[in-house]
Order: structure tokens, then C-alpha cells, then sequence
């Protein structure tokens, strides 16, 4: 499937799905893009879309494959309009962070792979404002990104079967909290307070910004939510 | 009308059609495991497939409260009511007071139980489904399975006038020696030939790690060009490699994004036969174009229809 406007790339999700992947000079542009075509799709009322889910540059549409098949999909999406995207301005929130909390400490084998000590781990860690590329993964999951390079490595070769709710981990140039109890891949640097999804609803939305915040285990208790 | 739970067995979940809609803010899809033995469990009751049925692992014994019309299916299930062998994929009739044992006979294989009627549950989502990971859904809205002493109850129950059978012939083939297909897609292109061809030409073992999100299967390791790529979102069958090469295929209440390399997705038809293998079996896959399967995909709705169309 040839790429239209800004999708640089279409790939099949099985017989029901297909993946766009977008252009952009900047990851925070192809994810504007990316969220503006989500836009699109959700203010062109088409019966037979059952999921659009973006993350970063990509957006994966399942459809109704007793309604459409992958050829007429792209042919109705390659030829819709973009609608005009209003300013998004997302919430900005500062999470604190216990830094090699006891069960989500994986602070020595980053600064090994990394060739930084574990508070150069720390401090590069908190330098940057975050951008909340995606939410998913598990309810209120949210990607952040992105991690200085320096920090950058890659995912445990085994994924874990337990990470602990309010775990802040790192996988190559993204970073994010772990709002329960899950399996997971990424490297563990500490633990976070703040609960971040309540009933149906996440604190963390596509397009937030993030800070994160170095506390005391003494401080974390305190604050703890969970 | 109602049914109480006596055992529920080593876990058993509420479940429906799943959820539409939501995975974009990371909730799951959710749904049963074995489409095949939940669309002819509610066949079976004249149900609308819309109904949720239960999916029990391990065996479970429920009593009914009143007169009720039920039906078993799934992959090597057995069933009792009073203690006197039942068929499967029938209908069967529940009187007041009967008890009903089943469950699969194979560890880690599903069975499903329907009620004709409708149910009086709580929805999440606009689904049934127990998502235990999520803590979200089933009896009390709060992801926890069965449990002794649950009660079912159902409205607007009906008594069928013609009971309905499946014959051996058009239930579910479970069979594992016909290779699982997979319609390639996602990073395949990323994939070396060579890494292909391991991949559709060896033994693949499903291991002791498999529940509702994923199966673990074991076997020779799956190489690729790729040493880190951004999360996206990983659709139903999807079939992910790690680093360790160890392929790891997602099911119903997976994980809406993650960053492993994928090959593709498993066919909807073959799904339900992988989620009812259990640990040591083996599996072997083959490429399918998307089109084909799609092609079998309206063959198989075209026959449902059909069968359906028939007790009208």
C-alpha cells in the first residue's frame, strides 16, 4: 500500500487491522500528526471502525471485516481530508519519584549498560520535561518520552512477570509509571506516590508533559497513595 | 431465575463479545479465548451471541435454582447433572434443584457454560468480562472470578420447545497437527528469510506461561534485525519476538501496546484452536495471505448464518 500525505508507512495487523505509521522531522511532530489523524477518523463517523489506537508515530485501525476488507479501508482513508487541528495543551504534572526504591531497583544494572553512575542515572532522569506520547499498555499506562541518549537501554531480554504498581522504568529513549501490578520489560528505577488511574479515568492523557520529582523513601511514604 | 455457584473450579470468568472502543486509553480487548465454544454455547441456548457465557478452567459444579436451559462446550469437556453423564454441545434442561458438574478434562483447556436467558450482570465498558489483571468487571464489577456461593441470575429465561445438538462434524477442530496460520504483517519485513523460515518450519512448545494476555511457547529462537523500535499497538494474535527469540502470541486481554518486534497475527479461525493447547503441546505455523484467511473468515460467518437461519 503506497503512503498518502503524511503516513510514510502502511503494514498489515492481521485480517482485521492495519497499522499507519507517520512522517515527521521531530517524534513530537509525527505524534501530532499521528493525533491528528486520529481526529480525522473520529469526526468522519465510519460504522465500521472498531479501534483506533495511536502511540508515538503510529495509529492502528481495526475495522469490521464483515463490513470492509484492507483495500477498501485504505482506499476511504487515503482519500479523506485532514480536519484543522485545534492547540492541544495538555496538563503538566510533577510526579515524585523514590530513586531505587527496595523491589524496583534496577539503578546498577542501568548505570552498567550505561556506563553512568547511579546518580548521573538520577539526574539525567529528572532534566528533562516529558511528553505522553501514548497511553496503553495497561489503563493509564503512559509513555513518556524522551529519555536523554545517554540513558538509553534496551529491554530486559526476559520480560519480568511482576512489576509493582507506581514502578518508574526506562526502555530505550522512553520512560513511564506503571499505574498496577503487571508484567514488564523495562528497566526499574524507583517507585512513584501518586496513583495514577482511578476507576475508569487516567491522570495521564496523550499530550501531558512530565517532570519527575527525586524524593526520600521517608518522603515516599508519606505521599504514598497506593 | 438463578444458579449458584457450588466449586467454580481453578478459575472461572464471566465473559462476553468484549470490549469496543477502548483500547486507546489502554483498557483491554477482552473477550472469550475460544470464540468457536462460546458462539455455539449460546447457539445452543438461543442466545444472541451478544449473551456472556462462563469460562471455566479446571471443573466447576453450579445448581440451578429454577428450570433453566443450558449448554457445554469447549475442547475435551465432560459434563454431569446429578452425577449421570451429560452430552456436550447440546442443549440440555436444568430442572429446579439439578446439579451440574463439567469442566475439561485437560489442564488449561476452557470449557463454556451458557443459560438461555439474559443476565443480570454489572458492565464495564459496555462488556461483561472479568478482566482480572485490571481488577475491572465480571459478578461484582470488580475483576474477581467465581467464586463458592456466586449467584447467577437471569432474566427473561426461556425453555427452548426443540432442544439443539451440534453433530461431532461441525464442532470446533482442535486439533494441533495442521499448523496455526499467520497472517504476516507489523516487522515481518525486518525479519531475516532465514529467521522465517526457522520460525514456520520448527516445533514450538506452549510452556507453563499462558493466561488470558498471552502464550509463552518455546522452541527454536526467532532472530531479527531489530534492537529497539517504538510501542504501538499490538492487535488480537499478534505474534511478538522478544530478544530471546522465544515467540510470545497475545491473546484476549493482552497488553494494548508494547515494543517487541512482531511477525504478524495469528488467524481469527486458528486463535481458538491455540488458546485451547495446553502446556507441552506442540505447534507448528505457516504464513497465510490475508486475503485467503479473510476468504475463510466470511465462509465461516456465511456458515453460521446458515446454521442459525436453519432452527428458524
Amino acid at each position: 500500500m503506497q503512503p498518502f500525505g503524511n503516513v510514510k508507512q502502511i503494514v498489515s495487523a492481521g485480517i482485521d487491522g492495519l497499522l499507519f505509521y507517520f512522517n515527521g522531522p521531530s517524534l513530537d511532530e509525527a505524534n501530532a500528526q499521528c493525533l491528528q489523524f486520529c481526529d480525522t477518523l473520529a469526526s468522519a463517523g465510519l460504522s465500521w471502525i472498531r479501534e483506533v489506537v495511536p502511540a508515538y508515530d503510529s495509529a492502528l485501525v481495526v475495522f469490521d471485516v464483515l463490513s470492509v476488507d484492507s483495500h477498501e479501508v485504505y482506499s476511504i482513508l487515503s482519500s479523506l481530508g485532514s480536519v484543522t487541528q485545534s492547540a492541544f495543551e495538555g496538563r503538566c504534572h510533577t510526579l515524585p519519584v523514590w530513586y531505587g526504591a527496595r523491589d524496583a531497583n534496577d539503578l546498577s544494572l542501568v548505570a552498567t549498560q550505561t556506563g553512568l553512575s547511579e546518580s548521573d542515572v538520577i539526574a539525567l532522569h529528572t532534566s528533562v520535561e516529558y511528553c505522553v506520547y501514548a497511553v496503553g499498555f495497561a489503563p493509564g499506562f503512559g509513555y513518556m518520552g524522551s529519555i536523554p541518549e545517554a540513558l538509553s537501554c534496551p529491554r530486559l531480554a526476559t520480560p519480568r512477570k511482576r512489576v509493582p504498581e507506581g514502578a518508574v522504568a526506562i526502555a530505550d529513549r522512553q520512560t513511564a509509571v506503571y499505574p498496577s501490578v503487571s508484567p514488564g520489560g523495562w528497566h526499574l528505577l524507583g517507585l512513584c506516590p501518586i496513583r495514577l488511574i482511578c476507576g475508569q479515568d487516567a491522570l495521564l492523557k496523550t499530550g501531558d508533559k512530565v517532570i519527575f520529582k527525586s524524593i526520600s523513601e521517608k518522603e515516599f511514604i508519606a505521599l504514598n497513595e497506593y | 431465575m438463578s444458579i449458584n455457584v457450588i466449586t467454580p473450579g481453578l478459575m472461572s470468568v464471566i465473559v462476553d463479545m468484549g470490549r469496543v472502543g477502548y483500547q486507546s486509553t489502554g483498557y483491554c480487548q477482552s473477550g472469550p479465548m475460544d470464540e468457536d465454544a462460546f458462539f455455539w454455547a449460546n447457539y445452543l441456548v438461543d442466545n444472541t451471541i451478544a449473551t456472556p457465557c462462563l469460562e471455566v478452567l479446571g471443573e466447576m459444579t453450579v445448581v440451578a435454582k429454577n428450570n433453566v436451559c443450558a449448554a457445554i462446550t469447549g475442547k475435551q469437556v465432560q459434563a454431569t447433572i446429578n452425577g449421570n453423564a451429560c452430552s456436550i454441545f447440546e442443549t440440555l434442561v436444568l430442572k429446579e434443584g439439578d446439579s451440574l458438574t463439567f469442566g475439561s478434562q485437560t489442564l488449561g483447556c476452557r470449557a463454556y457454560l451458557s443459560l438461555g436467558g439474559d443476565w443480570n450482570v454489572p458492565l464495564s465498558m459496555n462488556s461483561a468480562c472479568c478482566v482480572v489483571r485490571e481488577g475491572i468487571g465480571g459478578l461484582y464489577g470488580n475483576g474477581k472470578p467465581l467464586s463458592a456461593g456466586d449467584s447467577l441470575i437471569l432474566k427473561n429465561h426461556r425453555i427452548m420447545r426443540n432442544v439443539r445438538n451440534l453433530e461431532e462434524a461441525c464442532r470446533p477442530d482442535y486439533t494441533l497437527d495442521k499448523p496455526i496460520s499467520v497472517v504476516s504483517g507489523y516487522q515481518v519485513s525486518h525479519f531475516p528469510r532465514a529467521s522465517q523460515r526457522i520460525f514456520t518450519t520448527s516445533n514450538y512448545t506452549i510452556t507453563q506461561d499462558i493466561s488470558r494476555m498471552g502464550y509463552r511457547l518455546s522452541g527454536a529462537p526467532v532472530k531479527h534485525n531489530i534492537s529497539s523500535m517504538r510501542s504501538e499497538a499490538i492487535h488480537l494474535g499478534a505474534v511478538q519476538i522478544p530478544p530471546s527469540g522465544q515467540p510470545i502470541i497475545m491473546m484476549r486481554d493482552r497488553q494494548t501496546l508494547g515494543g517487541y518486534p512482531k511477525l504478524g497475527c495469528v488467524s481469527p479461525l486458528d486463535i481458538n484452536r491455540l488458546a485451547q493447547a495446553s502446556p507441552g503441546n506442540t505447534v507448528t505455523f505457516t504464513f497465510s495471505d490475508n486475503d485467503n484467511e479473510r476468504a475463510k473468515f466470511l465462509l465461516r460467518q456465511q456458515k453460521r448464518l446458515k446454521r442459525i437461519g436453519d432452527n428458524v
